[in-house]
């Protein structure tokens, strides 16, 4: 609405106000024109017709006057006499119609001679009158006689008024008819001209406002579709189809918009539904892991009672290093199948891999070297269980596995600052850097499955850090972050060819 | 494209349809001039007089008549008189007569009229004075006690023609008289004729051999003179009362080849008349001054209006204009 204020004679209201006010303006002149003429022509017979009219009463009374005159002068009938009253009297009123003023006009000076005659007539045939009644015969005859010749007179002059009127009346009619035909006639082409002109503007309108409706048409066809990409023509017009145009887009984006949340929202909840999928597995899963927990508490029980039992043969039969087997296979089974979640000493962690390592020396005698080196402040400190133990399994698995020569593994704990810092070396084959990375972003991808353990299910590949590279270190990654909150962390160095060193950094002050 | 064409076709209509209205406020406005200025004229637009004065006066456009009515119509706004004008055939004598009925019995203020009939310039006088009319007759030659009378002399005008025959023919002047329509009587008595015997007695020997009197309409005066030659072998002069007459003559000389061999005296003045003087087949033409006579007429109409009392005839001169000019 603002444009139509600003540019009003772009609207299209006001194209069409204007072309009919042109239309009329251009034909009203014309018939007025014509009217107005014809109007004057009309007056003028009017007027004509008026004086004729006139002089046609007068010589009509005077005719009728003349005759009850004679009528009564020839016969002293009061019907003639009655008779010429009401006509001489009518002739009179007639006669005042006519000019009586003094002008320089040869027609109203014409008038006015009637006039005079008629006054004249009327005298004498009065005067005629009184004498009849009187008994004057000499003077009744003879104005009788003066009236004769006076209204023969005056019908003369009506004639001369008349043929006079005509005459001119001719020329100025003649004149004005070939002028009011050439009136008619420019006024003809005028008007053809004008209705042609208004065809063609209105041709041109119709298609102006035509056009952009049909393409307006088709948008809304194809956003119907559901084409709300359609790309509406610009308009730049200020009219009102360029304001529907204007409108209409603003339409159009905001459908898209509605459909753009919609389809967002749409997407959410499929993922939400994915993942309602995903927590049903889980939960599947948990009730599987929790069959096989009962499972695996019942095998325990068995398996230590049994190399409890093997332990008390072996002492006695005083097999020593097979007593002495049992109790380190045992300890370590035992404390690697209580939860992997727990927080345990640093002390305990080192007698684990003490324990660990007894058993790697048994089966590899001394191929391998290891070496433990830890602090006393430090084994009073909280870690997360079995952190220690998967490290080394991992430097003898993938660091030394493969050296025909063997190698050293080393085992340091100590206090650094305000941190416990459990170190792992080995000087094996080491990891690739690229290796290393890839094992730091799957932990980091993991840890936002951490609901997996803090609703008690095994992280993937626990337990197995043998049978993938890298899984037994992911997975002490992810516990330690788990365990301090993320205020602990795992630091791999490696030289591929000159071994690799893991050290885990937990805050001194224990984990949650 | 289309765009362009309509601008131009809407600039062509604006032009067309520009000039078509002002042409239509052209023919339009001329209409109703037409109109307006005459049958849908408000009477009361005309202009008023005091007095209604009738001029009756033979239909002919004789010069002497255009004269006569342009004196009239000059003096009649000073006289405050407004003037109708009725004109007779003068094939149709009575015509004056109904005329003069009329206006009489209308009772108009008054009445100039063109009088050669001496019995009817009384009669019509007295008519008039009956009635109270002012009636001033106009013409050539007063009759017998007539009063308010106001022309020009036919005596005068034939002394004069005489004179300047005698003084060019001297006594071998034979001269053909044209004496003018509106005479009546015998011929011998008419004034013109006896002024121009008069004329040439001082020329012993000259003599009128012929006297004729034009018939009404323009191409009398040519049958005349051409009667007149064709009887008179000798005449070598010929004296005429009206530019119609004279102007016939002419005619008839130059289509004669008598150019020089027949003197022509003239009457009035118009165009053609001064171009034969130029040329040297008119030697000179009396010129009535009906000009004067007009203003005189409508002077002495003011003055009985005003009741002052009736005057003698006026008598208007003479102009004569020759090749060399005009003189009194």
């Amino acid at each position: 609405m603002t444009f139509a204020h600003k540019r009003p004679l772009r609207s299209f209201r006001a194209r069409i106000i204007l072309n009919s006010a042109l239309v009329l303006g251009i034909i009203a002149p014309a018939t007025l024109y014509t009217g107005l003429a014809t109007s004057e022509l009309a007056r003028s017979v009017g007027v004509l017709f008026r004086d004729n009219l006139v002089l046609e009463h007068i010589s009509d009374a005077l005719d009728r006057t003349e005759t009850s005159l004679a009528g009564y002068l020839g016969t002293k009938s009061s019907d003639f006499l009655k008779d010429y009253i009401r006509y001489s009297t009518q002739l009179g009123e007639e006669s005042r119609k006519l000019n009586r003023e003094i002008r320089r006009n040869q027609p109203l000076l014409l008038q006015r001679e009637l006039a005079g005659l008629v006054d004249r007539y009327l005298e004498d045939a009065e005067a005629s009158v009184t004498a009849k009644r009187g008994r004057d015969v000499a003077t009744y005859t003879e104005r009788f006689e003066h009236s004769e010749r006076t209204a023969e007179l005056a019908r003369l002059l009506i004639s001369r008024i008349e043929g006079l009127s005509l005459s001119d009346s001719i020329v100025a009619f003649s004149g004005f008819n070939s002028r009011i035909s050439a009136v008619i006639t420019t006024n003809s082409i005028l008007v053809i001209a004008a209705t042609l002109l208004s065809l063609t503007l209105l041709v041109r309108f119709s298609y102006r406002i035509t056009d952009p409706l049909s393409k307006l048409a088709a948008a809304a066809h194809a956003v119907g579709r559901g084409e709300y990409d359609h790309e509406l023509p610009l308009s730049d017009s200020s009219d009102e189809v360029g304001a529907t145009a204007a409108a209409f887009m603003s339409m159009q984006q905001s459908i898209r918009a509605a459909f753009d949340e919609l389809k967002s929202k749409a997407e959410v909840e499929k993922r939400l539904m994915e993942e309602r999928v995903i927590v049903l597995d889980m939960r599947h899963r948990l009730k599987d892991a929790e069959l096989l927990a009962l499972q695996s508490q019942i095998n325990p029980h068995f398996l230590f009672n049994t190399l409890s039992a093997g332990l008390q043969l072996a002492r006695l039969e005083k097999a020593d290093r097979t007593g002495d087997f049992l109790e380190n296979l045992g300890g370590f089974i035992r404390y690697a199948l209580k939860p992997a979640t727990r927080s345990v000493l640093v002390r305990d962690e080192i007698e684990c891999v003490q324990r660990y390592i007894w058993l790697l020396r048994l089966r590899f005698g001394d191929r391998y070297a290891f070496d433990m080196d830890a602090s006393e402040d430090v084994l009073g400190v909280e870690t997360p269980a079995l952190i220690l133990q998967p490290l080394v399994e991992n430097a003898v698995a993938h660091g030394l596995r493969n050296r025909e020569e063997g190698g050293r593994v080393w085992v340091r704990a100590r206090i650094d600052g305000n941190d416990a810092v459990l170190e792992v070396g080995d000087d094996g084959e080491g990891m690739a850097e690229a290796d290393i990375e890839r094992i730091k972003g799957e932990a980091l991808r993991m840890r936002g499955a951490d609901y997996e353990a803090e609703a008690g299910v095994p992280p993937p590949g626990d337990g197995n850090g043998a049978e993938e590279g890298g899984i037994g270190l992911i997975n002490v990654i992810r516990r330690v972050d788990l365990a301090t909150e993320g205020h602990g962390r795992v630091e791999m160095h490696s030289v591929v060819g000159s071994g690799m060193r893991v050290r885990v950094i937990i805050p001194a002050g224990g984990v949650a | 494209m289309f765009r362009k064409a309509a601008l131009i076709l809407a600039g062509l209509f604006a032009l067309a349809f520009v000039g078509a209205t002002l042409l239509n406020a052209d023919l339009v406005s001329r209409s109703r001039h037409a109109l307006t200025s005459g049958l849908l004229r408000d009477p009361s637009t005309y202009e008023a007089a005091r007095r209604h004065l009738v001029v009756i006066v033979p239909d002919t456009d004789d010069s002497f008549f255009r004269g006569l009515i342009e004196g009239i119509l000059e003096s009649a706004k000073s006289a405050e008189a407004a003037i109708q004008v009725f004109r007779y055939s003068g094939a149709n004598p009575s015509e004056a007569d109904i005329h003069f009925e009329t206006a009489v019995s209308a009772r108009v203020d008054g009445i100039i009229m063109y009088s050669t009939s001496k019995a009817s310039v009384v009669r019509r006088a007295a008519s008039a004075a009956e009635n109270g009319v002012v009636f001033i007759p106009v013409g050539t030659d007063p009759p017998d006690g007539a009063v308010n009378f106001v022309g020009s002399g036919s005596f005068l005008q034939g002394f004069e023609g005489g004179k300047i025959i005698g003084s060019q023919l001297g006594a071998s002047a034979r001269i053909g008289a044209i004496l003018p329509t509106s005479g009546e009587g015998d011929l011998r008595n008419d004034p013109l004729l006896i002024g121009l015997s008069s004329g040439i007695g001082a020329f012993p020997g000259a003599r009128v051999i012929s006297v004729s009197r034009s018939k009404p309409g323009r191409l009398s005066g040519e049958e005349a003179v051409a009667t007149v030659i064709r009887n008179n072998p000798g005449l070598n002069a010929l004296f005429c009362s009206s530019a119609y007459d004279t102007e016939g003559a002419a005619q008839v000389i130059i289509d004669q080849n008598l150019v020089g061999r027949v003197l022509i005296i003239g009457a009035d003045e118009t165009s053609e008349i001064l171009r034969f003087i130029d040329k040297g087949v008119v030697a000179a033409s009396i010129v009535r001054d009906s000009r004067r006579i007009g203003m005189e007429a409508v002077a002495a109409f003011s003055r009985l209006k005003d009741g002052r009392p009736s005057g003698p005839a006026v008598e208007v001169g003479f102009t004569v204009i020759g090749a060399d000019g005009a003189s009194q």
